[in-house]
């Protein structure tokens, strides 16, 4: 990405607006003042450190002279070349399916009438915050080689390893992307619209696919997009399910934890890096501007539902069943913890919960929560403070800071943890001084937590800088002005107008980032170490050994823990009357 | 000079501060499609509690002006300067000026007394100090009533009075006025601004008001500044403004106008002598028109005088000399207004509470004039 590809790209939106509501915005930035420069050198700082630093080692190894024999090898190996063709195929497919998934069921939502939207949204929302490994767990034990339905019921021995199975659990995984897309972009489609196509002779059919369909364009695009980056990053369910079908992301793993070859993992890492940083590039800055569409999260106007049984009755079968497989899918993953082997030996018992909260897996299960915890307000915070700069405060360079804060979300988790893994595994030191002590590894301050921490930081700042970019553009940049003219420094203005009003952002920030942190695994397995046990590798440890159940009870409790971290939050941030008045909750 | 002058000095208006000055001040808006000048060389100087108005289409420059003045746009040259301390580098909340947002701007999550403390709580004043003087405000304002409500349960003129006891409530010595009765109904707007001009009166603060509406400059304004293309055309009284202006431009801005095309024979001592609606007339002229090329006759409708000619001459050119013909006649209540086309251009004319036999019909032919002291003498554009 050069210089001048950031900002060009912004312009399109901005001149459609009417001239003096363009200077307006712009102009909602304030002069600099001193508190900011400290702010922004703190945050450079910071994201230099969690996210710049790690992936400037990748490059390094990757362009030395054993790393740059493997880059070379993607072109000339052919099992190379099978990989990253793997790798390309995976991400279209689950991007072609998983959109048009989320698509279908968010137009159900949306547009039919029926009963039940409320569960329906939220079984939909489900897979969000489902840990790494229980939809592939739960596909194995229905639908594997014994899988209760595929062999129990009729006797088919499938093999689900591989592509199939792997595009199913990631499309089931990452639909929910695509869903929230497509939702918050049909609910702010003016009715008005339709209804003038129907006023001017259009039926329903012609008005969805001249009116509805091509107003949607950019959903496709993007949520296209996103689930291909989700798709060819994921590492926990190609260990699991991929069989035969190695991808890019599990070949790296292979290479640091079975080669102990940095540099081919950093190679790995690099061909993996481009098209996901490209992709995401192209998804934020070009494809989301292009939208015709404003999601300004107030619906618009009242719209005249689905009833026509022809269009209504097979939409809603659809949705039916797959309501049906994701509380299939969870259900097996709850009653699974609770019986000996599900599907063999279906008697309960609670020997895989004595197992998991016993000795290793309860360590994990605190040293996950407690390093979460610690986490959530950083990324939190860090993500609304980028928000706050790139929206208010700063006149150049925002496209880059906001460019920096998202690179924890463009970038594949395999790949930040092999840039943390070769970054901090050993001291900073230049010359003969000391920079930086080990954060991570089996050598490191704090039993490697310091890294974690990091890593689960970088991970979910961009959630919460996304929902803070977005709050902050609906504010009036001149309550920020008139909060200047009274007397208050920028900082001041953040802290008493500016985190008040952003609060429902701030909250759903915070949730996504501790869900998240919970449930990460593909950075987390590179930097974990004796002295810090984390679930999502102790589960992989399960899940490897055909252990299935305790893997259910793990899944189980994190779920539990996520579920009640969240309630948790939302509670002590809503507790506070002022949020209701704010500019967010009336969303 | 002028009534309001009077008024102004007749107050208890204590303030000797407030002195705005800006000189020279450009702001040039750089974008891809190049640089735009949107305020151009200006320069203006404030009197000590001066009720100051930028008045001017959209796009003028006079918003970005106010926001130079306010801290919120760094000049790209020049100087801002009150009371003699440069302004121009100052962070906005380091300046002694409290701003009126058309918006409001008042902050959701906050009370309406929270809001107008959040200036005073920032200056750290004692507690018992912040609750008097927000006391006060309400109470000046008619709020008090509405003390712990959400600025989102207020109606758009309460929610306008909030905002203005906030600005009020600092003590500022400069107010700013964005366009600040914009998003209000029409009775309102009336309202508030005969509320603000007696508050600013009553303060003695100055007042540096922003608008694109002419009734609001004119029954607020101690002085109008108009501008155009980031340029001042005039500054003036509002009588001046509309009786003298400097320019086409200006006359056109401000109320309606009719331009005479007519040709000058001399011109001395703020008079010319022009030839218009065939005769020669001596008419007080602006500066400068000697060296003008072209020239117009300002003229306001409710100036000029049509009537009915009894005995049109039979055969004659009815649109020639000071004669014309009714093109458009329109009954209004209070006035009637024509269109009438003479030799020198369709003329505008209104006539106030007419007799209805008087009323005139398309068709009919007239005899147009207006007196000597109502005609201006501009250089054409």
């Amino acid at each position: 990405m050069s210089a001048g590809t950031v900002p060009a790209v912004i312009e399109p939106s901005a001149a459609t607006l009417p001239t003096p509501a363009k200077r307006r915005r712009t102009s909602g930035r304030a002069g600099v003042d001193v508190s900011t420069v400290v702010v922004v050198s703190v945050v450079v700082l910071l994201l230099g450190l969690m996210i710049v630093y790690p992936l400037g080692m990748i490059f390094a190894q990757a362009f030395s002279q054993s790393g740059w024999e493997v880059v070379t090898s993607m072109f000339t190996s052919a099992v190379n070349r099978g990989i990253v063709a793997n790798t390309l195929v995976l991400g279209t497919v689950v991007g072609a399916l998983g959109t048009l998934l989320g698509f279908v069921l968010a137009y159900i939502q949306v547009m039919v009438d029926f009963r039940g939207k409320k569960i329906f949204h939220l079984i939909c929302l489900l897979p969000v915050v489902s840990p790494p490994f229980a939809v592939a767990t739960a596909i194995i034990t229905l639908l594997g080689r014994r899988g209760i339905i595929t062999y129990g019921i009729f006797g088919a021995q499938t093999n689900i390893y591989g592509l199939p199975g792997l595009t199913l659990v990631l499309v089931l995984s990452f639909f929910p992307v695509a869903y929230m897309t497509f939702k918050g972009m049909l609910e702010n489609l003016d009715p008005a619209l339709e209804e003038a196509s129907e006023n001017l002779g259009g039926s329903k059919w012609q008005t969805f696919w001249k009116v509805i369909i091509p107003m949607l364009v950019p959903g496709f695009a993007a949520s296209f997009l996103l689930l291909f980056v989700e798709a060819i990053a994921d590492l926990a369910n190609p260990l699991v399910i991929g069989g035969d079908f190695t991808v890019l992301a599990s070949r790296a793993f292979i290479a640091i934890t079975g080669e102990y070859d940095t540099a081919a993992g950093s190679a790995y890492s690099l061909i993996l890096l481009l098209p996901a940083v490209l992709v995401f590039v192209i998804q934020q800055y070009w494809v989301s501007r292009k939208s015709t569409i404003s999601v300004t999260g107030k619906p618009a106007g009242q719209r005249r539902l689905l009833t026509n049984p022809s269009g209504r009755v097979p939409l809603l079968v659809f949705a039916g069943l797959v309501g049906l497989v994701i509380v299939g899918i969870y259900a097996t993953v709850l009653i699974g913890a609770f019986v000996k082997i599900l599907g063999v030996n279906n008697e309960f018992t609670l020997d895989n919960f004595r197992y998991v909260l016993s000795g290793i897996g309860n360590e994990a299960i605190i040293d996950t929560t407690v390093l979460a915890l610690i986490a959530t307000p950083i990324a939190g915070l860090l993500g609304m403070v980028i928000a706050w700069l790139v929206v208010r405060r700063l006149r150049h360079g925002s496209a880059w800071l906001d460019f920096l804060g998202m690179l924890g979300l463009a970038v594949p988790g395999t790949v930040v943890g092999i840039g943390y893994a070769i970054a901090f595994n050993q001291p900073l030191i230049i010359g003969n001084r000391m920079f930086l002590p080990a954060l991570g590894g089996g050598a490191a301050i704090l039993g490697g937590a310091a890294a974690i921490v990091m890593v689960y930081t970088i991970r979910s700042l961009p959630s919460g800088q996304r929902a803070g970019i977005a709050a902050l553009r609906q504010i009036d940049p001149s309550i920020d002005e008139a909060s200047a003219s009274l007397g208050a420094t920028g900082v001041t203005t953040f802290r008493t107008i500016t985190l008040p009003l952003i609060r429902p952002a701030f909250l759903s920030g915070l949730i996504y980032a501790f869900a998240r942190s919970m449930t990460t695994l593909s950075p987390i397995i590179f930097i974990t170490t004796p002295e810090t046990r984390i679930m999502t590798k102790q589960i992989l440890a399960e899940v490897d050994a055909g252990r299935f159940g305790n893997a259910f009870a793990f899944c189980t409790l994190l779920l539990a823990i996520v579920v009640t971290v969240m309630g948790l939050l939302s509670l002590i941030v809503r507790g506070n009357p002022a949020g209701r008045n704010s500019v967010g909750a009336a969303q | 000079m002028t009534a309001t002058d009077t008024a102004l000095t007749s107050t208890d208006a204590t303030a000797e501060f407030g002195r705005i000055s800006l000189r020279q001040l450009v702001k040039q808006f750089d974008s891809r499609e190049g640089a735009t000048l949107a305020v151009d060389h200006i320069d203006l100087d404030t009197e000590a509690g001066e009720f100051v108005t930028l008045l001017g289409p959209s796009g003028c420059g006079k918003t970005t002006t106010l926001r130079m003045v306010a801290g919120f746009e760094t000049p790209t040259s020049g100087q801002i300067t009150l009371d003699g301390d440069d302004m121009t580098r100052l962070t906005p909340d380091k300046r002694p000026m409290s701003m009126v947002f058309q918006s409001y701007a008042l902050f959701p999550h906050m009370s309406v007394a929270d809001n107008v403390a959040y200036g005073l709580k920032l200056k750290k004043l004692p507690r018992a100090e912040i609750a008097e003087q927000v006391e006060a405000a309400l109470t000046s304002m008619d709020l008090v009533r509405f003390v712990n409500r959400a600025p989102s349960q207020l109606s758009g003129g309460q929610q306008q009075r909030v905002a203005l006891a906030r600005a009020m409530v600092m003590r500022p010595k400069v107010l700013l006025f964005d366009e600040p009765l914009s998003n209000l109904d029409a009775k309102l707007r009336v309202q508030m601004r005969t509320e603000i001009r007696s508050l600013q009166q009553r303060l003695g603060i100055t007042a540096l008001y922003v608008t694109h509406d002419q009734d609001e400059a004119m029954s607020l304004s101690d002085r109008i500044v108009v501008m155009n293309h980031g340029r001042i055309e005039q500054i003036g009284t509002p009588e001046d403004i509309y009786r003298h202006p400097a320019t086409v431009f200006v006359a056109d801005f401000i109320g309606s106008a009719n331009f005479l095309e007519c040709t000058l024979q001399s011109a001395s001592d703020g008079n010319a002598i022009v030839e218009v609606l065939g005769g020669e007339r001596t008419i007080p002229a602006a500066p400068g028109v000697a060296a003008a090329s072209g020239h117009v006759v300002l003229v306001r409708p409710e100036s000029v005088k049509v009537s009915r000619l009894v005995q049109a001459p039979a055969g004659a050119e009815t649109v020639e000399g000071n004669h014309g013909r009714v093109l458009r006649s329109v009954f209004y209540g209070e006035h009637v207004e024509y269109e009438v086309d003479t030799a020198a251009g369709p003329i505008v004319a209104i006539d106030s509470d007419p007799d209805p036999s008087d009323i005139l019909a398309v068709g009919d032919v007239v005899e147009v004039d207006f007196p000597r002291s109502r005609g201006w003498v501009l250089p054409a554009e």
